[in-house]
């Protein structure tokens, strides 16, 4: 179809077709204006009416995002080289020149940091895990650790964007919200796609609502934030004196408007408004029970630690993720700040693994025994990983460490993930010896875990076709189970 | 008139039908039909069978020679009629042909095997009776022929309909799609097939052969098309050139694809070439390892699900093309058994049911059990009883059920998994016990019982509860709530600066009235749990506002709040010096006068500090009091040192916290006008890394009583 004709009319198929009160007049009408309008087989319709492309692993994602970038090789990737080597110098023939940030860039020495920290190994899996996170290590059974991700941008903001939406500019689509368009919500009275935010005490970066934005998709597939607080949707709640009758009637009468005014105008934003104000009646009568954690049996609390009943913090985030996600949610994305270990990391590792370890590997716990996690892909990680090298001065059990795309680790769990390791840092930690995964691969793979081809899931928009791995991805086939 | 014998105009259509079907068979390729003959071509399929029949029965008729043999008369209407059908049928064939996409080779073997099936039928009825009667050899001949001929040829029109596995015994190479890993995978199953599938087979293959090229069996892979053209010689050929394949409208071949088609054919197109056989830095086994198969949209009609679903219930294919069906409910107050029923239509497709959190009776259960393919079901807090569900035995598709929260016993529990084919069940907040558990785990030992962590019995620490007063400055009187978010806990609280404790302290059941100076504390108990730490928090009585506040010596620049006022205007800043609400003084003393229009009595000066050693902040270490009636001339009233505070503080008490400091004003004259000097550390201690250099000091407000 002529682009500058669908773009004249401000109508393509899809839209026309979701216009249902002009009814088979419209219908008629549309054929005339544009012939052709209801016979082609539009592209989208072609790759996207066709969701889930295949039998899914995993009906639902629950992405605990560590936002900041924790240090992998205080947790996951266990180098006793780095250990011997302490204080020496990183090895020219490792680094190769490559780029550093602007931090460390100008530092006249790199010398190797090693972690302060205890090993322990699982015998099962060959995954090592640091004496912070005992919890995670108590539930490393389920868990798929690939250990050689790595990433293009060096900075927070950029590689947060990358991971989140396959660009490193943010103007695309969240992963959440291309699940959203792709297989929708679930559960009609919940959003597809919903956003929860905590911070721990480490050094912090920032989230911004960017990162759940829906790009150039409708808006309805934008992640909807779940705050701490007496209304953790906001806006969400009535006006006193309003009862659910008088509100009904009102939205009612705005839809009329809303109906008129896509009449005259015709612009999708509308239809899209009228459809949000319903799901929010609707969210008014689900979402108070959902994120009721008062409810929970004790030996639930006690599973996510006592700090689960307090709203805002990660552990009741992850209390809620699970709730949410048991009542349909397909994409429920949390971000815990404050991984930027520059200095002083030891310390404020402890810390923030005190605030993850043990809701992270509870809510595994939860899901499985609640039959849940074999539909349920859980992913734990953050955006890069962080350098063997030490920022700023190196004591015996003092360091910082810089930001470090080329290697770190990530870990999955449930929805058709095989439990195991994959991948293979150098002995010095600073490099990919084996299998190496992008994040368009990591995007592609889990695309794949949700019954979706990453290349065949589209959308058009100002003339091309973008997916969520861009023109890049390649199923990590050895990890599905 | 003359009677016209019938038999005489069967033989003499005859001779007007057969040169017809002669020359459309040879010109059947050029012919274009209207609606009525390509409708009169329809019938082929159907009256086909009549010649057949009597075709076979006349082979047979000839080769036995009955004793003693048919009448002449009817002899020659037996053989008429079934050259006339078999004439008929063949031209309904060529008729039928011409509309319809079939296999070329197949039709063409087809179409002149009718021909002769139709001309040896005519034979046999112009050879005399006299000739057929004297030579049997010559008629057993003719029947064999005729016999064999039928047998052949009309089976190839079957294949043509029915598919050329049409009786035949099925062969290996028909998989299409596999479900094996790849470690079990051939080269040819993993990547050369779906390809071929993917880009070929749509005009190569099955119904359609163009260019002479079949790509459905090895041996026609290998065989190549016309002119003996192999697969790889065309799609090498650049897009430019009218013979590359792909044709250029459709979907090209990527590199990859290139590359392992090519590398195959050269390996020799081995069909059982093992995948795992290659060695791993094999280009072909890299590029075949990596290659995907592409996903075919599969055009399969689903019966539309929207009538199933509502707000509360979602009905959802597995996936686009499948035929199981998720079913999930929601929102347990608008359950209706109705929305149950009306899955009846597609009852025997429904794999997996979710009705956690619903509260479902016994009918609903006998519904579910009707849901014959049921693979997964959670009934996760459904209010049920297991005696309730036992029915579900009957379900043998059904693997993995979760009864989380469910009342069960032992027996009746057996009784579930004994019936069923059960591998997996969710069992815990049930009230069974540990052994109850472990004799049903040794009695179906194949059955996965997942119990949980049974955290009831662990012991943890609560959390602090939640002082829910923001404010600190007691006007008059304030109101002090607490909070906690776990059920059924005893907060206890004190206010006379002792620790709370269970059974001596005040239990909080509605919000404290504090009216003086008070320091709160404040700690959660609760059976089976250990008692949260202690939270304090101190409120100020602030009965006196001075009527005006001059700074004699000014706040270092960057910590500057909003002057003089940020100490008078009852907002506490927090432990965070940088947010405005702080004056922070380091190079010299906070000197400052308060006035008031009356001389005013006063009793106590509260002030309250910040205390962030870390951050170079110490405690004030002396509060010298003058007072004047004119603002001019000023008298010392008190003075007093707070250094021994400072002596708590070293290295290790990395602490951020507010301070208060008490001044006690002795009982005397009143005055007007009041002015402190807060003293700071003039050198920070030995182990303090800023040692030797001033300290700071931070206040934000004053309080006068």
């Amino acid at each position: 179809m002529n682009e500058f004709i669908e773009h004249g009319l401000n109508q393509n198929r899809r839209k026309f077709l979701s216009k249902l009160s002009l009814g088979l007049g419209g219908m008629a009408l549309g054929s005339l204006m544009i012939p052709g309008i209801f016979d082609a087989k539009n592209e989208e319709d072609l790759f996207n009416n066709v969701l889930p492309h295949f039998a899914p692993k995993a009906k639902r994602v629950i992405y605990l995002f560590q936002n900041g970038a924790p240090s992998q090789l205080d947790l996951f990737d266990y180098k006793p080289m780095l250990q011997q080597m302490h204080g020496q110098d990183l090895p020219e023939s490792i680094r190769n020149g490559q780029r550093l940030t602007g931090m460390t860039a100008n530092q006249t020495k790199f010398p190797l940091a090693g972690t302060r920290f205890n090993f322990t190994q699982n015998k099962n899996t060959g995954a090592y895990f640091s004496e912070t996170i005992p919890h995670i290590a108590s539930i490393s059974d389920e868990l798929c650790i690939i250990r050689s991700l790595y990433t293009e941008a060096i900075n927070h903001d950029p590689a947060l964007t990358f991971f989140q939406t396959g660009a490193q500019v943010g103007n695309r689509p969240s992963m959440g919200s291309w699940i959203s368009y792709g297989l929708g919500s679930e559960n009609k009275n919940l959003p597809a796609f919903t956003v929860l935010l905590s911070k721990g005490k480490g050094n912090g970066q920032g989230v911004y609502s960017k990162l759940w934005s829906n790009g150039f998709l409708d808006s309805i597939h934008q992640g909807v934030q779940f705050s701490s607080g007496d209304e953790p949707v906001k806006y969400l709640s009535d006006p006193e004196f309003i009862d659910r009758g008088e509100k009904r009637k009102m939205l009612d009468e705005i839809a009329d408007l809303n109906e008129q005014s896509y009449k005259e105008i015709g612009d999708p934003e509308i239809v899209t408004k009228i459809q949000q104000y319903e799901l929010a009646y609707r969210m008014q009568m689900e979402v108070p029970e959902v994120t009721s954690l008062q409810n929970e049996p004790e030996s639930i609390i006690k599973m996510y630690g006592p700090e689960c009943i307090l709203p805002g913090t990660y552990a009741a985030n992850c209390l809620l993720a699970r709730k949410l996600s048991e009542s349909g949610v397909r994409f429920v994305q949390l971000y815990h700040q404050g991984w930027d270990g520059h200095n002083n990391l030891p310390d404020e590792l402890v810390g923030q693994c005190k605030d993850v370890d043990q809701p992270s590997a509870a809510l595994i716990k939860d899901l499985k025994q609640r039959g849940l996690l074999d539909e349920t892909l859980v992913i734990w990680g953050g955006e890069f990983g962080r350098t063997n090298y030490c920022q700023g001065a190196l004591t015996k059990d003092n360091y910082g460490r810089d930001h470090h795309p080329r290697c770190f680790t990530i870990w999955m769990a449930g929805g058709g993930v095989k439990p195991g390791v994959y991948g293979e840092t150098d002995e010095f930690g600073y490099n990919i010896n084996t299998l190496p995964v992008h994040v368009h691969d990591f995007h592609a793979t889990v695309m794949h875990l949700m019954g979706v081809d990453h290349e065949k899931f589209t959308f058009k928009h100002l003339g091309r076709r973008y997916r969520l791995t861009d023109v890049a991805g390649n199923v990590v086939k050895e990890i599905i189970s | 008139m003359k009677k016209i014998n019938p038999i005489t105009i069967v033989e003499n259509l005859l001779w007007v039908i057969n040169p017809c079907l002669i020359l459309l068979s040879i010109f059947s390729s050029e012919l274009h039909l209207g609606k009525t003959l390509s409708w009169l071509g329809q019938w082929h399929p159907v009256i086909l069978h009549f010649p057949i029949v009597i075709g076979i029965f006349v082979s047979i008729y000839l080769c036995l020679n009955f004793k003693p043999t048919i009448s002449e008369e009817i002899e020659k209407y037996l053989f008429g009629i079934n050259a006339l059908l078999a004439s008929i049928v063949a031209i309904l064939g060529i008729f039928i042909s011409v509309g319809g996409n079939y296999d070329k080779s197949l039709l063409n073997i087809h179409q002149w095997g009718g021909l002769t099936i139709s001309l040896i039928a005519w034979i046999i009825v112009l050879i005399p009776k006299n000739t057929f009667a004297s030579n049997k050899i010559l008629r057993q001949l003719v029947a064999v022929i005729y016999f064999l001929t039928i047998i052949f040829f009309t089976h190839k029109g079957g294949q043509l309909t029915h598919g050329k596995e049409a009786l035949s015994i099925p062969e290996k190479i028909k998989t299409v799609t596999s479900n094996k890993p790849d470690s079990l995978l051939t080269v040819y199953e993993k990547a050369v097939q779906p390809i071929l599938l993917d880009k070929c087979v749509t005009c190569h293959g099955g119904d359609k052969i163009k260019g002479d090229l079949q790509l459905t069996s090895i041996e026609l892979i290998k065989k190549g098309g016309k002119n003996k053209d192999q697969i790889t010689d065309r799609i090498h050929l650049p897009m430019a050139d009218e013979k590359h394949m792909p044709p250029n409208d459709r979907k090209q071949l990527t590199k990859e694809e290139l590359a392992i088609l090519t590398k195959w054919m050269q390996l020799g197109g081995d069909l059982n070439k093992a995948l795992k056989a290659l060695s791993k830095t094999d280009s072909l086994y890299i590029l075949a390892s990596q290659y995907i198969a592409p996903v075919v949209a599969i055009n399969k009609e689903q019966t539309d699900l929207s009538p199933f679903n509502n707000n509360y219930v979602s009905v959802q294919y597995n996936y686009h093309g499948g035929d199981k069906i998720n079913v999930n409910f929601f929102q347990g107050a608008f359950y209706k058994t109705t929305y149950l029923e009306k899955l009846e239509e597609i009852k025997d497709q429904i794999a997996t049911l979710n009705m956690q959190n619903i509260p479902l009776n016994k009918k609903d259960i006998d519904i579910i059990a009707t849901f014959s393919n049921l693979e997964k079901l959670n009934l996760n807090f459904t209010k049920l009883n297991i005696q309730d569900i036992v029915v579900l035995n009957t379900l043998k598709k059904l693997q993995s059920i979760s009864l989380v929260g469910m009342t069960i016993n032992n027996q009746q529990l057996e009784m579930l998994l004994k019936g069923g084919n059960i591998k997996k069940v969710q069992l815990w907040a049930n009230g069974l016990k540990q052994n109850d558990i472990a004799t049903v785990a040794s009695k179906f030992p194949t059955v996965q019982l997942i119990v949980g962590d049974n955290l009831e019995s662990a012991i943890l620490k609560l959390n602090k509860p939640i002082i829910e007063q923001d404010s600190t400055i007691i006007t008059n009187h304030i109101n002090v709530p607490l909070k906690h978010f776990l059920k059924g806990v005893t907060i206890k609280y004190t206010l006379d600066e002792t620790e709370p404790d269970s059974l001596t302290s005040p239990t909080y059941t509605k919000p404290i009235v504090l009216t003086t100076n008070t320091t709160l504390k404040t700690r959660v108990f609760k059976k089976g749990w250990i008692a949260s730490d202690v939270i304090q928090k101190s409120f100020y009585k602030s009965e006196l506002n001075p009527d005006n506040i001059t700074l004699i010596t000014q706040p270092d620049p960057k910590y500057i709040g909003s002057g003089g006022q940020t100490i008078m205007d009852h907002e506490l800043g927090d432990v965070n010096f940088g947010n405005g609400k702080w004056l922070g003084y380091m190079k010299t003393n906070m000197e400052f006068v308060m006035q008031f229009k009356n001389a005013t009595p006063l009793n106590e000066v509260i002030f309250n500090t910040l205390i962030n050693t870390g951050s170079y902040i110490f405690p004030i270490q002396n509060i010298q009091m003058d007072a004047s009636e004119d603002g001019k001339q000023f008298k010392q009233i008190q003075n007093t040192d707070f250094t021994n505070i400072t002596k708590a503080y070293s290295k290790e008490t990395n602490i951020n916290q507010t301070q208060a400091f008490k001044l006690k004003v002795p009982k005397g004259k009143n005055y007007k006008y009041y002015k402190f000097t807060l003293r700071n550390l003039k050198q920070l201690p030995q182990w303090h890394p800023g040692k030797g250099t001033p300290a700071w000091i931070f206040v934000d407000e004053v309080f006068f009583n």
